[in-house]
């Protein structure tokens, strides 16, 4: 049996490539990994994805899994091991068994960037967490922190703050990259402290969370000067050294950012972020042709995996979609000339 | 589907004087990971044809089990054997590394 198409990842883009490619008459297989859905998974509600005025992540992608499902794309819900490009029909492996695929998609999307702190790991599931949404309910009435800058930082803050009445988000610039509209959300919350110019040292406590070793960063115009001094005076913490503070907390959300999940496919080229990098053909015209290629003829990419811009539902759904008419016209292609 | 349904009230019963290896899964409806763990329990369940049991506690009906547990993110998986917990994992976590933890403690 040889797939038409075999897409690596089930979040929005996976599924949306899945729905395209077998309505485009191609036999697809989407190899989802044990944990099927992407990062929407861990979030709970989006209201940006057009068609729905307020859905939960994981509502949205059983949704969009029921309708590739319900279209006859068969599913594999199990990790892809390897990928061997060699030679054609590509070879996926998941575990000991090969599925041949003509094409492939990657869509493995990004998963959490941890703090890399030595105590990370030990306390990971024990108050250091990367989804308030899931864990939000063991934190009510504790005092927690949030770590980042970017849009899922501010997300992180206003679940946690549903729940916690002492939340500390925690950055390591002097200006947050989110989107304006979520900071002034964020800003506008009571309970939520913003501490800019702070690094995450260390987490700590033996069994469970405890306390943040925070560090101050050199002096900017925008930070408020003395607030960690401040913080931690006011919650009972102390200071361990000169640019050194701990602040005691029950619970940490890592929002830093994300790492594109390529460990598995060592031949495709990646930019400096991590991403692997698209090849826009261009065509007799010199009009852009193919907008979803790797390096690799035949494998094609689509979702966070490469596009570490604009991350969103929609448009990993809207890569998805290119993928796969670009894999059905290559196909077409390729066909004719062999 | 579980085995069966774990509860506050019936966790001593079902889980801790169990005569044979329990798996419990502390899950809640809004949690998008538990969802994708639910599938892959099934999985083992059906695969374990009863050797061991697999049990599903919703943190939000039961939360003195979550806290006597100190369950503090889910999903968490706990195996008890003999009344104490002998395996704990936390996030999702596969059919083999599951049916390779039980496989172990089936006599």
């Amino acid at each position: 049996m040889i797939y038409d198409v075999i897409i690596i990842g089930s979040g929005p883009s996976g599924l949306t490539a899945g729905i395209y490619s077998t309505r485009l008459g191609l036999h697809p297989l989407i190899i989802a990994g044990q944990t099927w859905g992407g990062q929407l998974m861990l979030t709970t509600d989006v209201e940006n994805y057009p068609g729905y005025r307020k859905i939960t992540g994981p509502e949205l992608m059983q949704k969009m899994r029921d309708q590739a499902e319900g279209l006859g794309v068969e599913i594999v819900d199990a990790d892809c091991t390897r990928l061997e490009t060699k030679e054609r029909p590509f070879h996926v492996a998941v575990g000991d068994k090969i599925f041949e695929g003509k094409t492939v998609i990657v869509a493995t999307g990004a998963d959490t960037r941890w703090l890399d702190v030595p105590n990370e790991g030990k306390l990971r599931g024990r108050g250091v967490s990367s989804c308030a949404p899931c864990d939000a309910f063991f934190f009510r009435g504790k005092p927690v922190a949030v770590v980042g800058g970017g849009d899922s930082a501010m997300e992180e803050t206003q679940v946690i703050a549903k729940v916690s009445p002492d939340v500390v988000l925690i950055h390591r610039r002097d200006e947050f990259r989110a989107q304006p509209a979520m900071v002034a959300k964020v800003s506008a919350l009571p309970q939520v402290k913003l501490l800019y110019n702070t690094r995450v040292v260390d987490v700590l406590g033996d069994t469970v969370l405890t306390g943040l070793l925070l560090e101050t960063g050199t002096l900017s115009p925008k930070q408020q000067v003395g607030s960690l001094p401040e913080l931690v005076a006011k919650f009972g913490g102390e200071q361990k050294s000169g640019t050194q503070w701990i602040l005691p907390r029950s619970g940490v959300f890592v929002a830093i950012g994300l790492i594109p999940n390529t460990d598995r496919f060592p031949g495709l080229t990646l930019d400096a972020h991590g991403n692997i990098v698209r090849y826009e053909e261009k065509d007799g015209q010199g009009m852009l042709s193919y907008f979803t290629k790797t390096n690799i003829p035949g494998v094609f990419t689509a979702g966070d995996v490469h596009d570490g811009r604009y991350k969103q539902a929609i448009t990993a759904a809207a890569f998805g979609c290119m993928a796969a008419l670009d894999v059905a016209r290559w196909l077409s292609e390729t066909d004719t000339h062999t | 589907m579980a085995d069966i349904t774990v509860t506050d009230q019936n966790f001593d019963t079902e889980v801790i004087q169990s005569g044979k290896p329990v798996l419990v899964d502390f899950w809640a409806a809004w949690c998008g990971p538990c969802r994708m763990q639910s599938p892959i329990l099934e999985e083992v369940a059906k695969t374990l044809d009863g050797k061991a049991t697999i049990g599903k506690l919703n943190v939000d009906d039961n939360p003195a089990s979550a806290q006597r547990f100190g369950v503090m993110s889910i999903p968490t998986l706990m195996i008890f054997k003999n009344g104490t917990v002998v395996k704990q994992f936390i996030g999702v976590q596969s059919k083999d590394t599951l049916l390779g933890e039980l496989n172990k403690l089936i006599n």
